[in-house]
């Protein structure tokens, strides 16, 4: 079969396991989500200097990808843990892993629409400037929160071994 | 100057946040072998999963087994009659950390 020839694709009888596992797209999204908030609050960060002000668009563009990344990481979850929930050590980790993950979702969308209502033309300048700090605080608690659902997910890999598939003697 | 709309946005904001707290939730705990008292929080079908309030305080999430005998009463069911709310006993055993349902029994 062509596939067999592909990298990501185990040769018939090589002993190692499929790279075409549903649990396997979560690691493949969801470190757009994560990039994307790190590098979004960057850039919103800038665009509050007068000359780098052409930031704003970018960050906002960036912050709302990001809060439909979480959604998609948040249900590519949710099929991996159909497949590997139960055959972990400690589900623990696991649990707070998609419960913040979840928090993080809720937030990154909160941040999209605080972004979108920023936008010159819809509401007074006063409003802008308290949801501008709403979008501020809430990016610091976006950032603190991924990096900490991440840090669980990592260990889920690492520690347990979730989603590994080691490779076997094939008869 | 709009008052209510700085009230809206603020009641908005809080909102968020209200719902932010919802989606994280509690976590799960593991408790030693034994019998169990509880309330199942929910129960779902598909992976043969149910979420449950123990009388002391604590949280399980058990995975049924091949193994798992799911009782109502003396009689064996199947997992469909599982229901949120229904009142169960459950001997677990413990592997790693992570809790196992040997048997569960309807009571309520």
């Amino acid at each position: 079969m062509m596939l067999a020839g592909l990298p990501l694709a185990a040769a018939a009888g090589s002993g190692l396991s499929s790279m075409w596992r549903i649990e396997l797209l979560h690691p493949a999204v969801v470190h757009f989500p994560v990039a994307l908030t790190v590098v979004g609050s960057l850039f919103w960060i800038l665009g509050h200097y007068r000359a780098l002000a052409t930031f704003r668009v970018p960050a906002a563009a960036t912050l709302i990808l990001a809060a439909a990344g979480a959604w998609l990481a948040v249900q590519t979850g949710l099929w991996a843990d159909a497949e590997v929930g139960r055959e972990l050590f400690d589900p623990r980790p696991l649990k707070d892993h998609e419960n913040l993950g979840l928090g993080f979702a809720w937030l990154m969308s909160g941040i999209a629409v605080g972004e979108l209502l920023r936008l010159p033309g819809f509401l007074s300048q006063r409003i802008r400037n308290w949801i501008s700090l709403a979008v501020g605080l809430a990016l610091v608690a976006a950032v603190v929160l991924v990096g900490y659902t991440a840090h669980l997910g990592a260990g889920l890999v690492y520690q347990q071994g979730a989603a590994v598939g080691m490779p076997r003697e094939e008869p | 100057m709009n008052k209510p709309i700085e009230r809206l946005c603020l009641t908005c904001i809080l909102g968020f946040l209200t719902l932010i707290l919802a989606g994280c939730g509690g976590g799960i705990d593991v408790v030693d072998a034994g019998t169990y008292s509880g309330t199942v929080d929910k129960a779902v079908a598909e992976e043969k999963e149910i979420y449950l309030s123990l009388d002391n305080g604590m949280k399980l999430e058990l995975y049924f087994t091949e193994a798992t005998q799911l009782m109502k009463g003396m009689n064996p069911v199947g997992f469909a009659e599982l229901e949120s709310g229904d009142r169960v006993e459950v001997t677990v055993e413990r592997e790693g950390n992570r809790n196992i349902p040997v048997m569960v029994v309807i009571t309520e």
